[in-house]
């Protein structure tokens, strides 16, 4: 006869010897699409909002250009102008020509023509500031530019 | 001897712990993340012509859209003002009555802000891809976005992005030079 009554009724622990596997999956997904950020930013901005707006696929090529206001801590005393960021600094207007074609200069020869510059600026800057930079970058022949936004909810 | 008998086991590698490894690795993996999210319109500067001179070409002034941005973020279309919102209808309606022989000025006053520009830029864009779309649905039945690239060629031949943008006010040099966007 079967006994019942003494059986085991302890209800089995969950087998966890699969956890670590499945978080390695989660974090290797992660680390795939995950990149750095490679420049500190000393400008805050934030990007207008635009409807036509295309991706940009291959990071290699892409040269990003921050304009902004100095974020916190960045301003000396009383200067709260616009500034133009590139690679960890404040530039020129000037200079932004020499920081571009240095930049371009620094591909490889197979995405040279495919160089593209990525103006990341706020929404208050002033247009003349952009159409110097503008003027600046077809200086040095940097004709492919990408005003950086935000995708807008219709 | 006793030693002789006592039976030996390698004690397995206790892995209780690689979840918690694994969970930091992947908490600041998902903290450093930043989801592909580059994304913007992307535009052509004209070259810069090498002779300081400035071309003259004639434009027509039948087939020219006059749009102005001006330092209190107005746009005025051939000196009237018109709305944002409202630009893309007339753009859409001046490209298909004009077809390749349109031409937008674009002037942005220095003062202007870079968020209406930008609104008008969009709208322009908006504006070539609606009657992109419209020929080739006319044409071949299909969205301009699922054409080959033969078929696309062909469309943007009828269709040109004709924007001329004025330089005229930067700073870095003031020669007047005005090119096509593409």
């Amino acid at each position: 006869m079967i006994d019942f009554h003494h059986g085991n009724h302890r209800v089995p622990g969950l087998n966890t010897s699969s956890l670590p596997d499945l978080i390695f999956s989660v974090l290797f997904f992660f680390m795939i699409v995950t990149h750095m950020r490679k420049v500190i930013l000393k400008v805050k901005y934030q990007v207008p909002q635009g409807t036509e707006l295309t991706r940009l696929v291959k990071k290699s090529t892409v040269t990003s250009i921050y304009i902004g206001k100095p974020a916190y801590g960045m301003a000396t005393a009383g200067d709260h102008s616009t500034k133009i960021q590139m690679n960890d600094k404040y530039v020129d207007v000037a200079e932004v020509t020499d920081y571009v074609s240095a930049e371009k200069n620094r591909m490889s020869p197979e995405d040279m023509p495919q160089m593209i510059v990525s103006i990341k600026a706020d929404k208050s800057t002033k247009m003349g500031v952009i159409t110097d930079v503008k003027q600046a970058l077809r200086k040095a022949k940097a004709l492919k530019i990408s005003y950086s936004a935000t995708e807008s909810k219709k | 001897m006793i030693f002789k008998h006592r039976h030996r086991e390698v004690p397995g590698l206790n892995t209780t712990s690689t979840a918690d490894i694994s969970f930091m690795l992947l908490i600041f993996f998902l903290v450093t993340t930043s989801m592909d999210t580059d994304k913007g319109l992307n535009r052509q500067l004209p070259a810069e012509s090498k002779n300081k001179n400035i071309e003259t070409s004639m434009v027509d002034k039948q087939t020219t859209m006059m749009l102005k941005l001006t330092s209190n973020n107005q746009i005025l279309m051939d000196e009237k003002p018109v709305d944002v919102s409202h630009l893309r209808q007339y753009a859409v309606s001046f490209i298909e009555k004009h077809g390749a022989k349109h031409l937008i000025s674009l002037e942005s006053d220095r003062e202007a802000d870079y968020n209406t520009y930008f609104k008008m830029q969009n709208a322009l864009v908006s504006a070539y891809h609606e009657v992109r779309n419209r020929v080739s649905a006319r044409l071949y039945h299909k969205a301009y976005d699922q054409l080959n690239q033969e078929q696309k060629n062909a469309i943007n031949d009828k269709i040109p992005n004709r924007i001329a943008e004025s330089y005229a006010n930067a700073s870095v040099d003031s020669v007047a030079t005005k090119g096509g966007n593409l």
